[in-house]
Formats: C-alpha cells, sequence, structure tokens
C-alpha cells in the first residue's frame, strides 16, 4: 500500500501550512497515537514531510518574488496572511540548492524528504541569522575579546568567560555569531593558534552536536580547526599527492625516514647505564642525608 | 476509575478527572500536597506525608526522603531492619495516595497515569511502572510531566495554534519542552532537560557553603545534625529567592555556627547550576526549529521555579519577558489528571490529542569504514533520533565488518555523543549469521519506541529469517516477577494508622521534629506540649483530642513564626 502524503492527510496538494495542520489534526482524531501506532507514526510521516514541503514551496516563492520589487512586497504581504508562522522561520532564502521534492512523493521516501527538509530548515535559518547578525550586531568587537582570550591560553578560562559573557545570553545572537565565530577563528588561526582545547570548549558552549558538525557552514572550518593544519604551516588544508614531490613524485622518491624511537643495542646499553649511575647516585645522596642527621 | 498522580521528589499529588473538569484529591490533613517521604514509626507502621518529612529530622535514621532521584538504581535504603528498593518507597507514597483518593471517592482506582521528568531513561519510567504495580495499582501509561503541565496550561487558557515552551524546574529534575497547540492537538516539538538538577541542589549548594565557611567535616556530623541543617537551609533558600538577606544557622556538637548571606553572595554561589539550565533551553529551542519570538508563553511550573533566578535566565535567554506561573505545584497534577481523562476517553476530551517525542537519540554501535580497509569502531548511529514523534518504529540495515563472521553483536545506545564510549548502553544482543560476502549478509534492525516511553529492539537476519528481540536488561535493579509479588505481599503486610489518626500523627511528629530542632529553654515547653497531647490522646474521646489538637497547631504555628530563623 503506498499512497502519496496528500492521500493520507487526505488534503489537497497544497503549500498552504495552516491547511495541512488543520487536516492533520481531523485525521489525528481518527488516529490517536495511543490505539494505532502504525497509522499514527504513517501520518505523522506524512504530516512532517508535508509541512516541509510546504515550508519549501514557499521559501522557493519568495526567492523568485524577491527578483521583482514591487511584486515582492505584494507577496509578503499576502504570504503572511495565509502562513504566518512557517514564513517567518523560512524567511530566508538560500534554498534553491536543493532539489524541489517532487509533488507524487510516495510515502516510502518520507524520511529522506523529511531529513532534507532539516536541512533545508537549518540553512534558511543560518542564512537568515547571519542576515540580522550583519545589520545588528557588531562582531569585530567580539572577535578582538575572544581573541584576546584564546591568547591566553587557557581553555578553563576561556569557558568560564564564554559563559558568563553577557551579550551571549541571547540565544539568538549566540547561534547567529557560531558559524561567523569559526570562520573567523581559521581565518586567524595561523596568528593565535588556538589549541584543541580552546575548540573543544567553543564547540561545547555553542552546542556543536554530531549532526551540526557536519553541517555544511560549519564542516570546513572546524574539519581545519581541529586538523591545527596551520602548524605544519599549510594554510589550506589541500588534497595530498599520492607520493612524495608534487609531479615528480614518481622521478625523486622520498628519502626514508630514521625511526627514532628504535635503539641500536650499544644506545641501549648507554641508556642503561645512565639510569643505573642515577639511581645510585641517589641513594648515596640519601644515605649520605640519613648519616648527616642521626 | 483511572487517577491522576504527580509523583514528584518532594511533594505528590492525586486526582481525577470528573464531571466538572479536574478534581485534585486532599489528603487526610486536608492538603492537596503530600511530602514524598516515608518514615517507620516505632510499632513498625508506615508514615508517609508531612509525618513522614518531620520525622526526617527527628528520626533520621528511620526516615527517608528524595528518593525519586534513585528511581531505576540498585540502591537499598535500610528503615526499621528492612531494605527498601527506591520503586518500593515511592510504592508506600502512592499507595498513601490512593487511601486518600479511596476515602474521597468512595471506591479504589485500579488505574492510574503517572507523570515522570520528560528526561527520565528506559529504567527510570520502568521503575515508575513498578511502584504503581507494587501499591496495587495498573499503570498502563506514564506522561511527562512538562506536556502534562502544558496540557493542564493549554487546555485552562483555551490556546490555538500556539507555540508554548514549558520549563519545569522541579526538587530533583528540570525539564524543558516545546509544544504546539492547534485544533485541539497538543503536539510537543523537543524535550530536553537535566535529571540531576533541582530545587534540592540549591539547598545542598547553600548547606556546603555553610561547611566550607566553618571548615566542618561532613561525615562527622550526625543525621539529625544533617536533617536539621538542611530544613535550614530551605528555609534560607526560600528567604532568599524572595528577595531578602538570609542568616542559615546550624548546630554541630552543641556550637552554633552561623552564615551570613545576601541576594547577590547568594547568586554568586548558584551561578554553576544556573549556568547548566541554559544548555537544556537552547537545544530544546534550536530542536524545535524555532526562536524565542515564535514562542507565545514561556510556562514555569515546578515549586523551585519560584525563584527568580530562573524567570531571569530565561528572559535573557529568549529576549522576551511574558513569562507566566500557573499555580507551580499543581500544575503537572492537573495535567496528569487531564490524561488520565483521555486514557478513560472521557467525553469531554474527545476533541484532544496528545502526541509526544521521545527525548533521547537511541541508536547501536557500529564500525564505520574509513578507508583503506581500516574501520573505525565504536561509533554511535542513531536509529531514532531525539525527539522523534511517538510512537515511532524504525529499521535500518546493518552489515557484518568481515565475510568469516559469524554472529554480530549489536549494542544498544541512548545517548547524543558520536562515540559510543560517552552514551548509555542500554542492552546487547547476539545474531547469529552464516558467513559470507557482507553486503549480502544484512540484519534488519527495528527500534520500537511506545507511547510511554519503553524501547524494543528487533533484529532479523535477511537471509535466513531468524528473529531475535532483545530483552533490555537494566543496570539498576532488576526483580523477577515472584520477587515482585513476594514484595507486594510485604509491603501490603505494612500497617498503616487508620485515616482518623494520622492528623494526631502529624501533630505529634512535628512536636518531636520542633523538639529535635530547638535548644535551652524552648525544649522543656515543647515536651509540656508533648506530654499534653499525649495525656489528652490516652483518653480516647475524639471531640476533646480534636479540639486540643487545634489548639496545639495555633501554638505550634505561633512557635515557628516566632522563632529568629
Amino acid at each position: 500500500m503506498s499512497q502519496s502524503a496528500w492521500e493520507v492527510l487526505g488534503v489537497e496538494e497544497t503549500c498552504d501550512a495552516k491547511a495541512i495542520r488543520r487536516a492533520y489534526a481531523t485525521a489525528l482524531k481518527r488516529t490517536r497515537p495511543d490505539e494505532d501506532a502504525e497509522g499514527f507514526q504513517l501520518l505523522t510521516d506524512a504530516y512532517e514531510w508535508a509541512q516541509g514541503y510546504a515550508r519549501h514551496m514557499l521559501a522557493q516563492a519568495q526567492a523568485q518574488a524577491a527578483e521583482g520589487e514591487v511584486a515582492d512586497r505584494l507577496h509578503e504581504a499576502g504570504g503572511e496572511g495565509s502562513a504566518a508562522p512557517v514564513a517567518a522561520r523560512g524567511g530566508g532564502n538560500q534554498a534553491q540548492d536543493l532539489a524541489p521534492a517532487s509533488t507524487g512523493q510516495e510515502l516510502a521516501n518520507n524520511e529522506v524528504a523529511s531529513a532534507a527538509n532539516e536541512v533545508t530548515r537549518a540553512e534558511t535559518e543560518l542564512a537568515q541569522n547571519a542576515q540580522e547578525q550583519s545589520s545588528g550586531y557588531s562582531f569585530a568587537p567580539f572577535f578582538d575579546e575572544l581573541s584576546a582570550q584564546v591568547r591566553d591560553r587557557n581553555p578553563a578560562v576561556l569557558r568560564e568567560w564564554l559563559a558568563s559573557h553577557p551579550d551571549l545570553y541571547s540565544i539568538e545572537l549566540k547561534w547567529a555569531l557560531m558559524p561567523h565565530v569559526f570562520d573567523a577563528l581559521a581565518h586567524a588561526a595561523i596568528e593565535l593558534d588556538p589549541h584543541r582545547g580552546h575548540i573543544h570548549a567553543l564547540m561545547e558552549f555553542f552546542g556543536v552536536d554530531a549532526r551540526l558538525r557536519q553541517h555544511p557552514s560549519l564542516a570546513p572550518p572546524l574539519n581545519y580547526l581541529e586538523a591545527g593544519a596551520w602548524r605544519n604551516k599549510v594554510r589550506v588544508p589541500e588534497p595530498k599527492m599520492p607520493e612524495g614531490w608534487n609531479d615528480f613524485g614518481a622521478a625523486f622518491k622520498d628519502k626514508p625516514r630514521k625511526n627514532l624511537l628504535r635503539m641500536t643495542p650499544f644506545e641501549r646499553f648507554k641508556a642503561r647505564v645512565v639510569e643505573i649511575a642515577l639511581v645510585v647516585f641517589a641513594l648515596a645522596v640519601f644515605f649520605f642525608y640519613i648519616a648527616q642527621t642521626s | 476509575m483511572i487517577v491522576g498522580i504527580d509523583l514528584g521528589t518532594t511533594n505528590s499529588l492525586i486526582g481525577v478527572y470528573g464531571g466538572s473538569g479536574v478534581q485534585l484529591i486532599r489528603n487526610a490533613l486536608g492538603e492537596f500536597l503530600t511530602p514524598s517521604a516515608v518514615s517507620i514509626g516505632d510499632d513498625g507502621s508506615v508514615l508517609v506525608g508531612r509525618a513522614g518529612r518531620d520525622r526526617l529530622v527527628s528520626h533520621p535514621d528511620r526516615s527517608v526522603g528524595s528518593f525519586k532521584r534513585w528511581m531505576g538504581a540498585k540502591r537499598d535504603t535500610v528503615l526499621g531492619g528492612r531494605t527498601y528498593l527506591p520503586e518500593e518507597l515511592s510504592a508506600l507514597v502512592i499507595r498513601s495516595l490512593l487511601d486518600d483518593a479511596e476515602a474521597a471517592l468512595g471506591v479504589r482506582p485500579e488505574e492510574a497515569v503517572i507523570s515522570v521528568p520528560a528526561y527520565f531513561s528506559d529504567s527510570q519510567r520502568r521503575a515508575t511502572k513498578r511502584a504503581g504495580e507494587l501499591a496495587g495499582i495498573r499503570v498502563e501509561r506514564l506522561i511527562n510531566e512538562p506536556t502534562a503541565a502544558a496540557l493542564a496550561y493549554g487546555l485552562a487558557e483555551k490556546l490555538d495554534d500556539a507555540y508554548v515552551m514549558v520549563l519545569d524546574l522541579g526538587g530533583g529534575t528540570f525539564d524543558v519542552s516545546i509544544l504546539e497547540i492547534f485544533s485541539g492537538v497538543v503536539k510537543v516539538h523537543a524535550s530536553a532537560g537535566d535529571n540531576y538538577l533541582g530545587g534540592d541542589d540549591f539547598t545542598a549548594v547553600l548547606e556546603t557553603a555553610w561547611i566550607r565557611r566553618h571548615g566542618i567535616n561532613r561525615e562527622a556530623m550526625q543525621a539529625g545534625e544533617m536533617a536539621q541543617l538542611r530544613r535550614r537551609a530551605e528555609l534560607a533558600k526560600l528567604a532568599l529567592s524572595a528577595g531578602q538577606a538570609a542568616s542559615l544557622k546550624a548546630m554541630v556538637s552543641g556550637r552554633e555556627y552561623v552564615l551570613e548571606m545576601d541576594e547577590a553572595a547568594f547568586e554568586e554561589l548558584i551561578a554553576p547550576l544556573v549556568q547548566r539550565m541554559r544548555q537544556p533551553i537552547e537545544r530544546a529551542l534550536r530542536d524545535a526549529g524555532l526562536r524565542g519570538s515564535d514562542l507565545a508563553d514561556v510556562v514555569m511550573v515546578g515549586g523551585a521555579s519560584r525563584m527568580p533566578q530562573l524567570a531571569k535566565l530565561a528572559a535573557r535567554l529568549l529576549g522576551r519577558l511574558p513569562l507566566r506561573h500557573v499555580a507551580p505545584d499543581e500544575a503537572v497534577a492537573q495535567g496528569a489528571c487531564v490524561a488520565a481523562g483521555l486514557k478513560a476517553r472521557n467525553v469531554a476530551l474527545e476533541e484532544i490529542v496528545l502526541t509526544d517525542v521521545c527525548p533521547h537519540s537511541l541508536g547501536v554501535e557500529v564500525s564505520i569504514d574509513i578507508g583503506n580497509g581500516q574501520h573505525s569502531a565504536g561509533q554511535f548511529d542513531p536509529i531514532i533520533e531525539r525527539n522523534s514523534t511517538v510512537p515511532v518504529s524504525r529499521m535500518r540495515a546493518y552489515y557484518p565488518v568481515g565475510a568469516r563472521q559469524e554472529q554480530l553483536t549489536l549494542n544498544v545506545f541512548q545517548g547524543e555523543s558520536p562515540v559510543t564510549r560517552n552514551n548509555i548502553l542500554l542492552g546487547s544482543l547476539n545474531i547469529p549469521i552464516t558467513p559470507g560476502v557482507p553486503a549480502e549478509n544484512g540484519v534488519d534492525v527495528r527500534f520500537t519506541y511506545d507511547i510511554n516511553g519503553v524501547l524494543q529492539v528487533e533484529a532479523k537476519v535477511q537471509k535466513t529469517g531468524i528473529v531475535r528481540e532483545l530483552i533490555l536488561m537494566q543496570e539498576g535493579s532488576q526483580i523477577s516477577e515472584a520477587e515482585a509479588r513476594q514484595r507486594m505481599a510485604e509491603l501490603a503486610a505494612l500497617k498503616v494508622h487508620p485515616r482518623d489518626e494520622q492528623r494526631n500523627i502529624a501533630a505529634l511528629s512535628r512536636i518531636e521534629r520542633l523538639y529535635a530542632e530547638s535548644l535551652g529553654e524552648e525544649r522543656p515547653w515543647l515536651q509540656q506540649m508533648l506530654l499534653q497531647f499525649q495525656a489528652v490522646l490516652g483518653m480516647q474521646d475524639p471531640k476533646r483530642v480534636e479540639e486540643h489538637r487545634q489548639a496545639l497547631s495555633s501554638a505550634l504555628d505561633e512557635f515557628e513564626a516566632g522563632r529568629p530563623q
């Protein structure tokens, strides 16, 4: 039995989030979560997919409308009337890079689709936050303060400073700042040389979890920062060549490196002698001290 | 008859959803709140509620409180020569609540909906269910506390098309939930929380400050002194929360030590605890994909939410003010009653549907191929992502690493870290497979998370069709069926005082507590009161006892009010 999400919800295909919500509410009263677990899951998956679809279509429509300025204003006025909460959230217009979900999508694909919707939502949010941030908060002085903290070279102090920073209490501002902080830190890494502790303190404070870590706007700076690539005098992490020198790799083999850990028998003997000598010396001092005091 | 029970860390409540809506039930002392404290009397009888809490001070070795924190853990408490599991102590509280309900309704309820913190784990939920069963009541449904609070609030305010954030700071747990209410549907979008953060921790901070200031050895303090300190710290906390300076005075081996504290110093002391409340609020908001301005209301429930610091923090985090306090102690119980009404299919609630989420990510341990034929073991692969709407059932296929592998070990974890060693192991399952090409040798793993927050794991080998089901073993207390029945019989055999005597016992316990707390010239007076009351009780004349008790209560009220804190 493969039904489309719209059939499960019992509503015509629509971009109106409110209509979808109403349909879901009506259907829920027949399919209660405590009675029909399977039907409920099917319904909820359909609902979440449909909401994501509506959000996506709306964002796309807005992006198109933004091309004509006059048309844009008119559309926004209309859009707010029909689906205010979603419009407010999906207000960004960075969703074009995602393929539009096909309308007759089968429920089997819903999980994937809803995951994609999640990404869309997160992306539009980040983009939107970035816009707001550039208009309101001045980033440079904040980052200067942060740099001073990082130069202090003590993650515990940094953690405390972050926790008590008055500006960062606002969740909205904190999220808006997050991508910029990691980006700016990656760019200033050579000068500041933040170590692992600093980066982890920042990640912990900003709540970067496994899913967020993979976010397209966070992953590159974080990969760079976590690898500590600037310590090897590499500005940008570049793909490594297969062997030796760039194009002449095959012609000039790298000199085999000496294993510093492997010692010759004589070296081992020397080390042991020094060890024993030190112990004997220490004992001598100890007994000398005992003899002196008694 | 289905009742709703709020089984709290400090206080518990019971109620029903009747014809006229939610109806909370008073206990024998005429109060809605029954303190979650249990004491075993000298004659082996069980004292629950106010008497139990008072006896924490006067008889610390025979009394216990705040045991909700140990739910799901194997922790024995010895009271009067018998060991009790945390769920048995909870069962005693539930039984006392059921007695109250029976007295008020005329029939003994046979089923209950019990509220639990949203962030309670699987074993803690099972322990709560078991507590109900040990008390002789059927528990088919558990409801998350913030969801319950929002349910009560949303229905009372008749909200529609609105997002609500509920901050629930109870005695021992902190929960954050974000809900959407539309056309009779109460849909939870996200839950987050901290199971070990509550009002008790703020009291403990004051205690520790007092101990540090005077360099006292905590281990050397006697149980009675400790209980007295705790009570004084509790009172000091209340005063400080109301914005007054307070002095914490307590006795150790006959000497009184004082800690003066004003609001600023208190805020500095509790700063680390306040910091811990930031993360759950942020996570819930992020998981719900909302911003502070999208929320129609921020509702604060739980006894400890009266502390102004929580409101201040929430306002700073969300950048908005309208914070609502709704009868902080009763909101959860009211919601539990509504849930009981829903369960009983009450006609007044026909149009209401409640959907909840699972607060944790649940998944298995996998090895990830990182190229060059190498594998990184110990990675966490979530099957049910946190904040999925429940009931939910998801399936994923897993493949063996090697071709000659003869069995697949499935370790089931709960948590948010990408590496399993930071997550909680729930159980493991061995599945026999026939050696062969790994890509053709898949095992379908299905996770089913039901409406009560109980997880079921099923694995099916694609080739052979062998099905293995995981019975989740718990690190906590696991008691067998027979043992449970025996314990239930034992609990039922414990004596409880008749209802009409409970007021007298509460009054006696109160005098004893005050006696233990006071010093010098106050003591003879209290002893006098105690002897007089006992003499009146000895006369067996209910009317005179009643009169005397009332006079005594007002005298004790005066005494307590007049005593400098």
